[in-house]
């Protein structure tokens, strides 16, 4: 077995060839030190500059291209793929019985009871407040497991690209409601306590937004937190400091 | 006509039979294990077994998993439940092939 210097010799000679990516180079540094192995079993006094040399060019420059762009297309779609189903598993019934609860109750209570909009938003960061105290360790979490990668790994640029993705979602989601919010409303007959229907129309506006948004920010924090725990699993190597 | 063009095309046969005998095998071995079967007469290259194991694993044929190998990653692929399913058929095609190109290639042995 090689000694741990020749591998990270193995590893430069990888990145000189442009696999800057972890989980692109780990089978190609494998393969290499197998062949530099057998080489030096074979001829006892050869260099390990020599049989470096002699196994890198094994491949060509041809072969290294072909192989590195067919393992990028495949950790792309095998990460967009887990990601996607990721997302779904999330959507289980009760949590979406839950948010209609939810919709159902923040849409109803104006209507039913004398309450002031001051207090509905009181209410509102009241429930960021709660939430964001139960999502920081999550946060934490995935923080932890970024910042502990010493190599960049391709499956985690893919999901940063989804997370950038998500969020620009999230604001396209949000607009046709914020500009929903400035358009005057003709006044229907008052059936509720205390408000005009303009006000009505941007409280409900505020609490459908607001409820979409912590969906998807939830649903978002809970499919990163899967896939970074699973990357960390696999590429673990990745993750420990020497 | 050259002898790496005329296995190119059972290239994919000849793996998933390797992964069906032995279970699991690395990159390595399959190239190694190749070239000791025909005695030397077929050598996989690296770019043509690579990108290979990957389509088949991006099809779900195989599947990988890694192993700490002392200071080193290693990464073995094994068939999958729709992979052994799928060398059986293969390997059907392939006897029904070779017996097809017997009777063009020599009909009287036919």
């Amino acid at each position: 077995m090689i000694p741990q210097e020749q591998v990270d010799e193995i590893i430069a000679f990888c990145e000189a060839k442009g696999v800057t990516y972890y989980d692109v180079q780990v089978e190609l540094v494998d393969h290499i030190a197998d062949c530099i192995e057998a080489l030096q079993k074979s001829n006892s006094a050869l260099p390990f500059s020599d049989a470096l040399d002699l196994a890198g060019k094994q491949f060509g420059n041809e072969e290294f291209t072909a192989i590195v762009k067919s393992k990028k297309r495949l950790i792309e779609k095998r990460m967009s793929r887990l990601i996607e189903k990721e997302f779904l598993s999330f959507f289980t019934i009760p949590r979406i019985l839950i948010t209609l609860l939810l919709l159902g109750i923040s849409l109803t209570v104006p209507y039913l009871i004398n309450i002031s909009l001051w207090m509905i938003l009181f209410l509102m960061i009241l429930g960021l407040i709660i939430g964001w105290i139960h999502i920081l360790p999550y946060e934490k979490e995935i923080r932890a497991i970024k910042d502990a990668s010493r190599i960049p790994i391709l499956s985690l640029t893919v999901q940063s690209r989804y997370e950038r993705f998500l969020q620009v979602m999230q604001i396209l989601m949000c607009l046709p409601n914020i500009i929903n919010m400035f358009l005057e409303h003709p006044d229907i007959p008052k059936s509720h306590a205390s408000f005009t229907t303009q006000k009505l129309v941007t409280l409900h506006i505020l609490c459908t937004t607001f409820l979409m948004l912590g969906l998807l920010y939830v649903s978002t924090l809970y499919v990163r937190r899967r896939v970074y725990n699973k990357i960390f699993d696999q590429y673990t190597k990745a993750f420990i400091a020497d | 006509m050259n002898k790496s063009t005329l296995y190119k095309g059972f290239l994919e046969p000849i793996i998933m039979r390797l992964l069906q005998e032995n279970g699991r095998m690395y990159g390595y071995q399959i190239t190694q294990m190749v070239k000791e079967i025909t005695k030397g007469e077929l050598q996989i290259t690296e770019g043509a077994l690579y990108p290979l194991l990957h389509r088949l694993e991006e099809q779900g044929i195989v599947e990988t998993e890694l192993e700490n190998i002392g200071n080193r990653v290693r990464k073995y692929y094994s068939l999958t439940k729709a992979g052994k399913k799928q060398t059986s058929v293969a390997m059907q095609e392939l006897t029904m092939f070779m017996q097809s190109l017997q009777l063009i290639l020599n009909p009287k042995l036919a």
